[in-house]
């Protein structure tokens, strides 16, 4: 079989939608904010917030009204982490049971939040992964902390607590090893004991 | 009395938002009436449509013909006008293939009308009469367009050039592209920056357009300026009124730039005109006004987006 160019189609502005992917000299990135400029009669503008899916950038674009830009091959897939062997994460898909491999150079500091079997949003751009979110909320083991006072409620003071995936936590003086906390992967913080 | 709901598909339609459309229906056509303008109804869908592609009509295909939505009565009515000379308004869904915003719906209600005559100051009389029908209390004030410029941007439209349009988009960190016009430019400037801050104290006029927005209004050489005006309160923009343009040449190259400018942006064929520019030749001169009813409602009654201030929005036909 040739190689065959698979053509993206194109998107006019009138699309545009949160969440909408799109190619900028490119690159995969996604629409954020969608603010139509319309002065009455003359010309009307698209400004839109964008993140760049490969640098996590956020940056502003106006367009033309009415102008097209090229749809990225961006996709979001629920997949289901496996493990991890010699820097490679394994994720499967559970509809299909396809895995695909994921470099820790792409997982970056997701890598702290991931724990076997959980669900995390991976996103393929041309197929390839580019990008893994963790769910918003993750339970993890403490496996090493300072013992605090035990009971000691009232201070309302924080101790730094490590997790059975590595991610480090600041939690409260209560929490010892052994016990399970839920954090929000988003911003790295102790929710609650779980 | 505590306001009913009828709820249908998901949707409330709140009783006191019928009470008010029915109420403030019946107070413009009152006043319409009180001025001696007749309400006329012109057909929805019509064989032709304005070409201009920011009022984009809704084409429909049907027994394999092409029609139009109408995005405005003004071609109807002129053709009423050119046969029948008088003052006449419609009030009345018009249809735009516009995006849904928070002040945009597909399908709105235009309060649109016409005075016989040299009726310029006349009809924004009645304009501002009307606004005071939603606003008891309001003041106006007018200010030309070129004015806007200098207030909010300190731009003189009539000296800056390419690069000053350049800094000043880069000093508001408004991104362009390098190769827009000066015309792009201020449309955005206008629409990103400038507008905003209009109509926040008093209702406001702004009037004295340049050419190139003259649009089909009557353009005065001597004095330079288009004889229109566009309304805003609180940064919308609520009406949009000519001393209408009577002159055959000037309608038609008018029309021949839009369709070019629909060729350049819209992937298809430009509706026609031709019935229109037939009737322009018998053009009486009168003056237009064309206002948004769901707006100016929208906007007394408090609502943040359009669609709160319609029975049935798109998102709930």
């Amino acid at each position: 079989m040739l190689n065959s160019i698979f053509i993206m189609p194109t998107i006019s502005t009138n699309e545009f939608r949160n969440g909408t992917k799109i190619l900028l000299d490119g690159q995969p990135c996604v629409i954020i904010d969608n603010e139509c400029v319309k002065p009455g009669k003359g010309q009307a503008f698209n400004r839109v917030k964008i993140r760049h899916l490969l640098t996590g950038r956020v940056l502003e674009k106006t367009f033309k009204s009415g102008e097209s830009v090229e749809a990225a091959d961006v996709l979001e897939q629920e997949m289901q982490y496996l493990y991890a062997e010699q820097e490679i994460f394994y994720f499967m898909d559970q509809s299909t049971y396809e895995q695909i491999e994921v470099p820790a150079s792409i997982l970056k500091e997701t890598q702290q939040w991931l724990k076997e079997q959980e669900l995390c949003t991976v996103t393929l751009f041309n197929g390839q992964p580019i990008l893994v979110t963790p769910a918003n909320f993750v339970s993890l083991e403490v496996v090493e902390t300072d013992p605090g006072l035990k009971g000691d409620t009232s201070s309302g003071g924080s101790k730094p607590a490590t997790l059975s995936s590595g991610a480090v936590v600041k939690v409260p003086l209560f929490v010892q090893i052994g016990e399970r906390i839920k954090v929000d992967t988003r911003d790295g913080t102790y929710v609650s004991r779980d | 009395m505590a306001p009913m709901s009828l709820e249908t598909n998901n949707a409330l339609i709140s009783k006191s938002l019928i009470e008010k459309r029915a109420f403030y229906k019946k107070e413009v056509r009152s006043l319409l009436e009180s001025w001696g303008v007749l309400e006329v109804d012109v057909p929805a869908l019509g064989q032709e449509a304005c070409p201009d592609p920011s009022s984009l009509p809704i084409e429909i295909s049907y027994q394999n013909q092409s029609y139009f939505l109408q995005p405005s009565p003004e071609y109807f009515i002129k053709r009423l006008l050119a046969d029948s000379p008088g003052s006449y308004y419609s009030l009345a869904p018009c249809y735009r293939d516009d995006p849904i915003t928070d002040f945009h719906n597909k399908e709105f209600l235009m309060l649109e009308y016409y005075l016989l005559g040299n009726t310029y100051e006349k009809a924004r009389s009645l304009t501002e009469e009307i606004i005071k029908i939603f606003y008891p209390k309001a003041h106006f004030t007018s200010v030309p367009y070129e004015s806007i410029f200098e207030q909010y941007l300190n731009l003189d439209l009539n000296k800056a050039t390419l690069l000053d349009y350049h800094h000043i988009c880069q000093q508001h960190s408004l991104d362009y592209d390098p190769s827009w016009s000066k015309q792009d430019l201020e449309d955005l400037l206008f629409g990103s920056i400038c507008q905003k801050h209009l109509g926040k104290d008093s209702v406001l006029f702004v009037d004295k357009f340049p050419y190139e927005h003259r649009a089909l209004s009557y353009f005065d050489k001597k004095q330079n300026f288009s004889y229109r005006f566009e309304v805003f309160i609180h940064g919308v923009e609520i009406a949009n009124g000519y001393k209408e343009c009577t002159e055959f040449e000037e309608n038609y190259k008018r029309i021949v730039s839009w369709e070019r400018q629909w060729r350049q942006s819209v992937n298809s064929k430009p509706p026609e005109s031709k019935k229109f520019l037939s009737a322009v030749k018998d053009l009486p001169e009168c003056s237009g006004v064309a206002f948004g009813f769901d707006r100016i409602l929208m906007l007394c009654l408090k609502k943040e987006r359009l669609c709160q201030s319609l029975l049935f929005p798109w998102s709930n036909l």
